[in-house]
């Protein structure tokens, strides 16, 4: 990577006795999507805020391009933020709310400023309420005000605290669309808090998973959904398995673990020594599902167990399976490949995956 | 007893209430265009020779000029003081913040006798006695919890990210003072202002005690009273309560104003 164009080397954020953010490295590259995601209280509005210049770090250093900025106050900073409140001026009207940061500036005349403002409200689609109070909105316009606002500064960075928190499930996901878009036309670089996955997913290129002020994984979507890195990161995302057991073996043919339901293999190398607790993960739509009784597929690691439940979303099938020694897992398959294999509750079925496809994290 | 009997009833009540508290007012207010010496009935007749007496009376007109400088003055600086404390409150989290509101709030709690020689020793002590600023300075202290109080109000309805947003967007923290914090807290601002000039307006303890020669309005009516009862001390009364009512009004029209809707009308091509 070329120099980050935000870099958190060591940061941390104590209040008190209580830390905020432990130590946190992170380098952030021109132009990314970058979605800073964990449950809430991680740590996640905090480290958006000493981005932003509003907290201090109590250690560490956070450098925009190669210049220090911990001691450079939030008003000397490029780094406008789309706040979860929308935190709107209530008693200046919307036109006047995008051009509040021009004035700041004292770059453009009045004349200048409002046609950029009136520019950035265009390009939002509510160049209609220019001449509205923020009261007269509902709150997908307030978030358009809110975001022409922070980008009528033309910031190279653009910082983002759940901004669609407060909008129902439908606008959410239009303002989604709309930020991937304005993301990709405007080529700058958008740091996005929040604490839903589906929103990560779908906009980001890169995810940091945070957990109790701790980075837990940083990675692309995909990195993160197929390799979790902790079990804490795969309990988050929900998608996979984690089946833990004793490390038995760790070497050049790879890692194998092993519980009262057997050996399992897995590719790849671990820091867990042998002997330690260990997991392995399984993304519930790599394991291929077949009854106990047909014959099984060389080559790949299976367990079998009863069918428990089945839980229908869409195109998607989610099928509970108990495990003999009480554990439980699931597998998701498209319906069409299910509905095949005509299962019913208490069903033998086997569960079986490449060793591959799965990853060894500490128990 | 049914519901519009009950209402009746309660309306009824209110209005005997408002009759006690108001009828004396009312009486003085009326007898000031009484023609006759003696306030007695029968009424004798319509007249504005009391006010024109009232204002012949170079005693009335300076004690009425040391009262409006008094009464602005303290407007202003308590209001100032009070918007600080109640900005401190709303801003900072620190210890003691308990102890530091409950002193802001405390001078209209003490017995004005009190107050008021509390205020005449310690004027004198710092050769201040006698002297309107001393007068001022004393109606700061009872005015400014009100100014606080009105103004912390307001505070509590500003989304604390506000102040931080405008920071961020590149205002200065002076620069959001003014066009962010106060803009928001001026309708309280403006009935605040309203408020502390009528507690100054028509405060007698305080002034009585460190005034000296320079008499407020109130003071003189004192001494007025003192003197032969006239008839023109009716006349001052019923102005001292018209200003105090005006200002009063003003006050609440601007708490009002708060929770006021804006305008459809406003900049660009809404
Ligand atoms: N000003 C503050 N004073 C004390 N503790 C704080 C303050 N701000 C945040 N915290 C604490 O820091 C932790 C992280 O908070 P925050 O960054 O807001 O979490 P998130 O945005 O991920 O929900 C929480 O435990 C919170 O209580
Ligand atoms: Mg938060």
């Amino acid at each position: 990577m070329s120099v980050p164009i935000m870099t958190l080397d060591k940061v941390r954020k104590s209040y008190g006795d209580s830390v905020a953010v432990h130590s946190i490295d992170l380098e952030i590259a021109k132009g990314e999507f970058i979605a800073l995601m964990g449950p809430s209280g991680c740590g996640k509005t905090t480290t958006l805020r000493m981005l932003a210049g509003l907290d201090k770090p109590s250690a560490g250093e956070i450098r925009m391009w190669s210049r220090v900025m911990n001691d450079v106050p939030a008003w000397e900073r490029d780094t406008p933020m789309v706040w979860q409140s929308y935190a709107l001026f209530p008693f200046l009207s919307v036109l006047e709310n995008v051009e509040f940061g021009l004035k700041q500036r004292r770059t453009t005349d009045a004349v200048g400023r409002r046609a950029k403002a009136m520019e950035w409200l265009d390009r939002l689609g509510i160049a209609g309420m220019a001449g509205r109070g923020i009261d007269q909105l509902s709150g997908g316009q307030r978030q358009r005000v809110a975001l022409a606002r922070a980008l009528a500064l033309e910031p190279e960075v653009l910082l983002l605290d759940e901004p669609l928190s407060a909008l129902d499930a439908h606008l959410r996901v239009r303002m989604q669309t709309e930020l991937a878009r304005l993301h990709g036309e405007l080529g700058i670089t958008f740091v996005y808090v929040t604490h839903t996955q589906s929103e990560a997913f779908a906009m980001a290129n890169r995810i940091v998973i945070m957990s109790e002020g701790r980075v837990q994984q940083i990675g692309t979507p995909q990195d993160i959904y197929r390799a979790p890195a902790t079990r804490f990161v795969a309990e988050f995302i929900g998608a996979s398995n984690i089946l833990s057991g004793t490390l038995k073996e760790s070497g050049a043919g790879g890692i194998v673990i092993e519980n009262a339901l057997g050996r399992f293999r897995s590719a790849g190398a671990t820091g867990i020594a042998v002997g330690q607790d260990a997991a392995f993960v399984i993304a519930a739509d790599k394991i291929a599902l077949t009854r106990a009784a047909d014959p099984a597929e060389p080559g790949l690691d299976a367990v079998t167990g009863t069918v428990a439940a089945e839980e229908f979303i869409g195109a998607v099938v989610t099928i509970h399976v108990d495990l003999p020694d009480g554990r439980s897992m699931f597998v998701q398959k498209q319906q069409n490949e299910v509905g095949r294999l005509g299962l019913a509750r208490g069903d033998e079925v086997r569960l079986a995956w490449h060793p591959q496809d799965t990853f060894v994290i500490p128990g | 007893m049914n519901a519009a009997t009950v209402r009746w009833i309660l309306m009824g009540y209110v209005l005997l209430v408002f009759l006690f508290i108001l009828a004396p007012i009312l009486t003085l207010v009326a007898f000031s265009f009484n023609v006759d010496r003696f306030p007695a009935l029968p009424w004798g007749g319509f007249s504005l020779a009391w006010y024109e007496a009232v204002f012949a009376d170079e005693t009335v007109s300076t004690g009425f000029r040391n009262t409006m400088i008094v009464a602005v003055t303290t407007a202003v600086v308590a209001t100032f003081i009070g918007f600080a404390t109640a900005y401190v409150d709303y801003r900072y989290q620190f210890t003691g913040k308990r102890a530091y509101l409950a002193l802001a709030s405390l001078p209209p709690t003490v017995p004005v006798v009190i107050l008021g020689i509390a205020n005449l020793s310690f004027m004198a002590a710092i050769g201040l006695s006698g002297t309107l600023t001393a007068v001022i300075l004393g109606h700061v202290v009872i005015a400014a919890p009100y100014a606080m109080a009105l103004i912390r109000i307001r505070l509590a309805d500003l989304d604390p990210a506000i102040e931080p947003a405008a920071w961020n967007l590149g205002a200065t923290p002076w620069a959001t003072m003014g066009q962010v914090i106060v803009p928001f807290c001026k309708p309280a601002i403006l009935s605040s202002l309203a408020i502390t000039a009528a507690v100054s307006f028509d405060e007698f303890m305080i002034a009585w005690f460190v005034s000296g020669i320079h008499e407020t309005l109130p003071v003189r009516i004192l001494a007025m009273l003192q003197g032969q009862v006239s008839p023109r001390i009716n006349a001052v009364g019923s102005l001292v309560f018209l200003v105090t009512v005006a200002l009063v009004v003003v006050a609440q029209i601007a708490v009002f104003s708060w929770r006021r809707k804006r305008p459809l009308a406003g900049g660009g091509d809404g």
